[in-house]
């Protein structure tokens, strides 16, 4: 097979998994009526956002999602940065340990850590407490903030450090003039990595977030999840959250390097 | 502009591992001064303590004649030309060489006015508006020399700058940056593992080994009077023949080499005393069987080597290989054929 074909195998199975089905979701939300024969929905308009508005149940979820997530970029930032500059500019016993731990999250299955979580946030009263969703959220969301700024640290050539200091900068300023603007690329990337993470992170919020902290997907959930299916409302909700993604998405290929992106993931 | 003096200085890593240990060094005011030795000499530790970078176990350092062994990096007026370039990847090459000068809070024309001179003098000045990955390794080392010089330092020390550059080109930046020196006059301290690049540069060379300094001079005396063999092994192409002293007269040696044949020589030691000839290949001649000058050694030609503007002769004496560069046009002798060497110069040293 010529090279080309594995990379249109690829993409349809991207088009097929991913973009179908966003498209499938967008046909639910501004149908009004769509019978399971037709190709088409029969009449389009907004009537589920009207639903969702009524409801009452949306505005809540926008609001818990989307405080949410930044407070999770915050923390994690505010944790990360400092570690990151160290394991990425220094050598000490135990960092190949540290660089892996940073990783069990990323590989534990949520449902496994989250049934431990759930029984251990029962113990302290945190079940269902808006703080205890973001503390779950940083957990899975330092993984992407450590990696991405740790990968931009440990781009930054130590020499510069010594270049700058010999030129009469202090400790503070070669700070502030070399390694923020060197890694702040990375620290931007890693943001939009663990605000992703957060507002798509379902699975560890619905165990510790019930029934208070419905963020978005918890609430989608009940639409499709509860006694009945309705996946028109559920739809609508989705194309809710699919919008920051997309614009997510294109504000990455806009401003990040992609070696950023690669230090967030499986490197 | 001040002198340097290190006094005393040790840095011993870890409990004993001993990376730099200086007696007593003194860098005059305006000298080209090179520290030359292997890797893992401490010729670069010894730099990196001068620039702050590192701090030394013991010992003091003094510029003007002021003890700044305890001041940081930023306030010694110091500058550096880094092996990697070492140039800050944000800013462009303006931006580079006015870091410096901002740092010292410089007015806004007297940065330009300073950051075009140093520019000018590198000849990078067509360059100032580009980006530092649009430049070639031998442009961004210029960079990194202009913004070492614009801050007008009282030292500015080299890293091995021109190690990451290839050879033709490094020989082009090697007399620039003489001729810059020559110039600006600041007091340089240059690191290197290149005798060549040490030779062309260098007022006086200090060789280093083991963190210390084993011998200290001007180019010509380490390399016609090294102190031992490794500085002469070091410093240039030798072969080195063992011999006993006969007659020793101030510096002139008379000296019997283990074939028997006497040959005068050169060196500090004494009659009785053992030690090595040092024979440089250019001061080698190939002479006819019949001739009957002093201090020929008679040889067996091993393998000659034709490299175009010279040849080079492997010769056996005794059991010990020498090496011999001639003239193209003297090249008439064949393997396996004894042939008689005259030795026109040579320095014994003891060990």
């Amino acid at each position: 097979m010529k090279r080309k074909t594995w990379i249109f195998l690829m993409s349809t199975l991207i088009i097929f998994g991913v973009v179908f089905p966003i498209i499938v979701i967008f046909f639910w939300a501004f149908s009004e009526r769509w019978y399971g024969t037709s190709l088409l929905p029969s009449k389009w308009g907004l009537k589920w956002f009207k639903v969702l508005l009524e409801g009452g149940d949306l505005g809540k979820s926008i609001y818990l999602s989307f405080t949410i997530a930044p407070l999770v970029v915050l923390f994690s930032a505010l944790i990360s940065i400092p570690a990151a500059y160290v394991v990425g500019t220094k050598s000490f016993k135990g960092k190949r340990l540290v660089e892996n731990l940073v990783l069990i999250p990323l590989i534990v299955p949520p449902i496994a850590s989250g049934i431990g979580l759930l029984s251990m946030y029962t113990n302290w009263g945190m079940i269902g407490s808006y703080w205890g969703v973001v503390l779950v959220h940083m957990i899975g969301g330092i993984p992407y903030m450590f990696r991405s700024v740790a990968a931009a640290f440990e781009s930054i050539d130590p020499a510069l450090e010594e270049a700058s200091r010999t030129l009469g900068a202090t400790r503070l300023q070669t700070m502030l003039k070399v390694y923020v603007p060197l890694v702040s690329p990375g620290v931007l990337a890693g943001s939009i990595f663990t605000f992703a993470w957060s507002l798509n992170e379902f699975v560890l919020t619905l165990l510790v977030g019930l029934p208070n902290i419905t963020t978005l997907p918890v609430q989608i959930f009940h639409y499709v999840g509860g006694y009945y299916i309705a996946p028109a409302p559920a739809s609508a909700l989705s194309v809710v959250l699919i919008i920051p993604s997309i614009l997510i998405v294109l504000l990455m290929e806009r401003f990040v390097k992609i070696e950023y992106t690669a230090g967030a993931g499986l490197k | 502009m001040p002198e340097v003096v290190l006094e005393g200085i040790k840095k011993i890593y870890g409990k004993k591992v001993l990376a730099s240990s200086i007696d007593y060094l003194k860098i005059e005011d305006g000298e080209f001064f090179v520290l030359l030795g292997p890797s893992g000499c401490g010729k670069t530790t010894t730099l990196r303590i001068i620039a702050g970078l590192i701090k030394p176990t013991e010992g003091r350092l003094y510029v003007g004649g002021k003890d700044i062994t305890d001041l940081p990096p930023e306030k010694r007026n110091i500058t550096m030309v880094f092996q990697n370039f070492a140039l800050f990847p944000h800013l462009n090459v303006f931006e580079n060489i006015a870091y410096g000068l901002k740092m010292r809070k410089l007015p806004k024309d007297e940065i330009e006015t300073r950051v075009k001179d140093a520019a000018r003098l590198m000849r990078i000045d067509q360059l100032l508006d580009r980006k530092i990955d649009q430049l070639s390794g031998g442009q961004q080392q210029r960079v990194g020399v202009a913004r070492a010089i614009a801050p007008h330092p009282d030292i500015i020390l080299f890293d091995e700058p021109l190690s990451n550059l290839d050879a033709k080109l490094r020989e082009e930046v090697r007399f620039e940056l003489k001729e810059v020196h020559k110039q600006i006059g600041t007091t340089s301290v240059y690191v290197t593992h290149d005798q060549a690049e040490a030779m062309v540069m260098a007022d006086r060379i200090a060789v280093m080994r083991a963190g210390k300094i084993v011998q200290l001079g001007k180019p010509k005396e380490i390399y016609f009077r090294p102190k031992n063999l490794f500085v002469a092994g070091f410093i240039g192409i030798m072969s080195h023949l063992p011999v006993e002293v006969l007659e020793s007269d101030g510096e002139n040696l008379k000296v019997r080499l283990e074939t028997g044949a006497v040959i005068n020589s050169r060196g500090l030691l004494s009659a009785g005393e053992k030690g090595f000839m040092i024979i440089r290949p250019e001061s080698l001649e190939v002479v006819s069987k019949e001739s009957d000058d002093e201090n020929i050694v008679k040889g067996l030609l091993v393998n000659s080597i034709f490299l175009g503007n010279e040849v080079e002769y492997r010769i056996k004496v005794g059991n010990e290989e020498i090496r011999a560069k001639l003239k193209p046009h003297e090249d008439k002798y064949k393997p396996g054929e004894e042939v008689n060497l005259k030795i026109m110069n040579s320095w014994v040293v003891k060990d």
